[in-house]
């Protein structure tokens, strides 16, 4: 009867801690905007949260890569460099492992932005690329000019990081891993170099597909 | 007699080739450690150079409230400074390019001496991180208070 009792005490705990997983939700970065509308003669509030804005680059087929290019999809950013090395080639081979594990869910993508573009050529990014075993564009690399890149992940990317109470910036080439939603709200920041964080990104990868509109 | 001789002298070369491979580990880690120094200080140095070449482009505003500002000349020194922040972030971004950590098929001896020279190259560039981030932060300061 005790045995019995215990069986069921656990089961139920289990069972509550599955339901809280799914209603889990992540938290949405960045500033936000409280904006009224009125929607049938009543007034209705709208939280407004900040979007990472329109961008350009050449990425590593020599294609145009913009934000529309993320239309509708769920996507993993993250700062490197082909020469870095030290934190990237683990990066690398953790975002990689992340892209194996998607690779069959087209509403998932990554972002490598380059952040030496004196060096980071497109063919640079294309060798780079087929070195990890990436051969579609579900995983884009991109270069362009520092002055549009560094002030897109300290003020965008990386807003998560900021709000962590941390001092703001000197975490572009910290290995952050970036989670963006559909809707292109930041909705987590990873240690790209640490697996626990990286399966952990992985799993709130699932959550956002999961998310209700 | 003969054999704990050769025990020993073995010993000994094993214990000497342990020396140099963990020196040589020390070396890279060191290296390692001030490059990322430099790259978290690359992203005030790309940061300083926006707001430069932001200011160069808007002197007419702080010529208001600045009386007397040579604008012509204030844009010069503008761009001087800033030429020194692009080369310093030029310097960093070709030695990264440049730099083979692994040294493949080279003699802990060559590891050590490539090594040493790169610590130094990094040194040089510590120099001119201080130089150009000093200037321009100090340049950047008089435009600050106005």
């Amino acid at each position: 009867m005790k045995y019995t009792y215990w069986m069921a005490a656990a089961g139920l705990f289990l069972a509550a801690c599955s339901s809280n997983d799914n209603e889990r939700k992540l938290p949405i970065y960045g500033e936000r905007t409280a904006v009224k509308t009125t929607v049938d003669g009543k007034e209705k509030t709208d939280t407004l949260y900040q979007t990472i804005p329109s961008f350009r680059f050449a990425d590593q087929d020599g294609d145009t890569t913009t934000n529309q290019t993320f239309e509708g999809k769920v996507y993993v950013a993250d700062f490197f460099f082909t020469s870095c090395p030290s934190i990237c080639p683990i990066m690398s081979r953790n975002m990689k492992t992340l892209y194996d594990t998607f690779k069959d869910n087209d509403q998932v993508r990554f972002l490598s932005h380059s952040i030496d573009p004196r060096h980071d050529s497109v063919p640079a990014l294309k060798e780079y690329a087929q070195k990890l075993g990436v051969n579609d564009r579900r995983w884009l690399f991109v270069t362009g000019p520092k002055e549009v890149i560094y002030p897109l992940a300290e003020k965008n990317y990386l807003v998560a990081v900021n709000e962590d109470g941390k001092a703001p910036g000197g975490f572009v080439h910290q290995g952050y891993f970036v989670l963006v939603d559909k809707k292109k709200r930041i909705r987590g920041a990873y240690d790209g170099t640490d697996k626990t964080q990286v399966q952990k990104l992985g799993e709130d990868i699932g959550l956002l597909l999961s998310e209700k509109e | 007699m003969k054999n704990i001789l050769y025990i020993l002298l073995t010993l000994t070369i094993f214990t000497a080739c342990g020396n140099v491979e963990n020196e040589i580990k020390q070396k890279r880690d060191s290296i390692m450690t001030l490059h990322d120094q430099l790259m978290e200080r690359g992203e005030i140095i790309v940061r300083n150079k926006l707001k430069l070449d932001t200011l160069q482009n808007n002197l007419s505003i702080f010529a208001g409230s600045m009386p007397g500002l040579d604008t012509a000349a204030t844009k010069q020194e503008l761009q001087v400074i800033s030429r020194r922040l692009q080369m310093a972030d030029n310097e960093m971004s070709d030695w990264m390019a440049a730099f083979d950590p692994v040294q493949e098929g080279k003699s802990d001896q060559e590891k050590k001496k490539y090594l040493d020279a790169e610590q130094e190259k990094l040194y040089r560039l510590n120099s001119m991180f201080d130089t150009a981030l000093s200037q321009s932060n100090d340049y950047l300061q008089k435009f600050k208070k106005k």
